[in-house]
C-alpha cells in the first residue's frame, strides 16, 4: 500500500487534489480552498514526514503483557463467581422443587391453600391466629 | 507423573521458541491459544507503526503513550473478530488512528472547560504540542507543525502523508467519503507550508 517513487508519489497526489479541487470548484465550493503548495513545497512536507520517527518508552511490551495478564486474571475471577452463583441458584431452585414436590405429596393438592400450608383452615383459625401473633 | 512433565515442559518449549521468524497469521492464531510470547513479539514487530501514528497525532505526550497500549490491549480483546483480510499493522493502525482522534477530541474539550476563554486553535495547540518553540530539529517542527492543524486534518495528513496509505484506504479508515480526505488533505497541506515556513525561519 505503501508509495515508494518520491517524484511520482508527489506527481500523483498533485494529481489527485487537483482534481479534487476541480470538483468542488464545479460544486461552487471552490472559494473555501486553500491554495495548492507547489511540487517543491510538496516534496520538503514529504521530506518531513518521511524523516519523522517514534517510538515508545522501551517498558512499553512489559506494560501491555502486565495490562493483558491482570485482564485476564479479572476475567478469570468473573467466570468464577459466575459458576459459583450458577451452582447456587441451581441448588436453590432443586430445594424449592423438592419442598413443592413434598408439599403436594403432603397435601394430595395443587390448590394455593394447600401449597401454603393453611388448607383445612377456617375463618376462625385465622382470628385465633392473629390474635396469637 | 513424568509423561505430564513432559508434556508441560514441551508446552512451554512451544510457548518460548523463536518467534521473530513466525508469520503474522501463525503468531495469530497462538495468541488466539493464549501464548502471551506471540502476544509480546507482535507488539515489538507492531510498536513503531502505531507509535508514529499516535506520536504524530497527540505529540510525545503521556497520552499517546496510553493510546498506544489501549490500541494493542483492544487488538488483544477482539482478536477473534480478526479475520486475516488486512495485514495486523493495517488493523491496529486503524484501531490507533481512531483512538487517537477520541482522544485529540477529548482534550479540546478538556482544555475548552478549563480555558473558555482562548480559542479552540489556540487549545489545540497547547494541548499537543510539547515545548519546542526552540528546537532546531525536524522531528519537533514537524510535532509543532502537525499539532496546528485540527485533528480531523492532521489523522488525513497522517495517514495519506506519513503511513502512506491510497487515499481510498484513509477513506474507509476514517470512514468519511475519498472527496472529504482530498479537501481536508489540501487545506492541511496548505496550513502546513505556511506553518512550516514560519517555524524554518525561526
Amino acid at each position: 500500500m505503501k508509495s515508494v517513487n518520491g517524484k511520482q508519489w508527489i506527481q500523483a497526489l498533485l494529481h489527485e487534489l487537483e482534481n479534487s479541487q476541480r470538483q468542488e470548484k464545479n460544486d461552487r465550493k471552490a472559494s473555501q480552498m486553500h491554495e495548492l503548495p507547489h511540487h517543491d513545497d510538496l516534496m520538503k512536507i514529504k521530506d518531513s514526514l518521511q524523516a519523522y520517527e517514534a517510538d515508545f518508552d522501551p517498558a512499553f511490551d512489559q506494560k501491555i503483557m502486565f495490562q493483558i495478564r491482570q485482564l485476564r486474571q479479572m476475567g478469570q475471577k468473573q467466570q468464577r463467581l459466575f459458576q459459583t452463583m450458577l451452582r447456587y441458584s441451581m441448588g436453590v431452585a432443586a430445594a424449592a422443587f423438592l419442598l413443592l414436590a413434598f408439599i403436594i405429596w403432603q397435601e394430595n393438592s395443587l390448590a394455593i391453600d394447600g401449597l401454603l400450608g393453611l388448607a383445612g383452615l377456617k375463618s376462625d383459625d385465622f382470628s385465633n391466629l392473629l390474635a396469637i401473633y | 507423573m513424568k509423561p505430564q512433565l513432559a508434556q508441560h515442559r514441551n508446552r512451554i518449549a512451544g510457548d518460548t521458541q523463536d518467534l521473530s521468524l513466525v508469520e503474522e497469521n501463525v503468531l495469530v492464531q497462538q495468541i488466539r491459544n493464549g501464548n502471551d510470547y506471540a502476544m509480546q513479539e507482535l507488539v515489538s514487530r507492531n510498536r513503531q507503526a502505531v507509535a508514529r501514528v499516535v506520536k504524530a497525532m497527540l505529540g510525545d505526550t503521556p497520552e499517546a503513550e496510553d493510546v498506544g497500549q489501549e490500541t494493542f490491549i483492544r487488538f488483544w480483546s477482539k482478536i477473534d473478530t480478526y479475520r486475516y483480510e488486512a495485514k495486523v499493522s493495517t488493523y491496529l493502525t486503524r484501531i490507533a488512528i481512531n483512538l487517537a482522534i477520541n482522544e485529540s477530541r477529548k482534550q479540546k474539550r478538556r482544555l475548552a472547560l478549563e480555558k473558555p476563554f482562548e480559542t479552540n486553535q489556540k487549545s489545540t495547540s497547547i494541548a499537543l504540542s510539547q515545548p519546542s518553540q526552540h528546537a532546531k530539529d525536524e522531528v519537533a517542527h514537524l510535532h509543532e507543525a502537525l499539532s496546528q492543524l485540527d485533528e480531523d486534518q492532521r489523522a488525513v495528513v497522517v495517514m495519506r502523508m506519513l503511513q502512506g496509505y491510497s487515499t481510498k484506504d484513509t477513506a474507509h479508515f476514517l470512514g468519511i467519503p475519498q472527496g472529504t480526505v482530498l479537501s481536508r488533505l489540501s487545506r492541511a497541506l496548505g496550513k502546513l507550508k505556511i506553518i512550516l515556513e514560519k517555524l524554518d525561519s525561526v
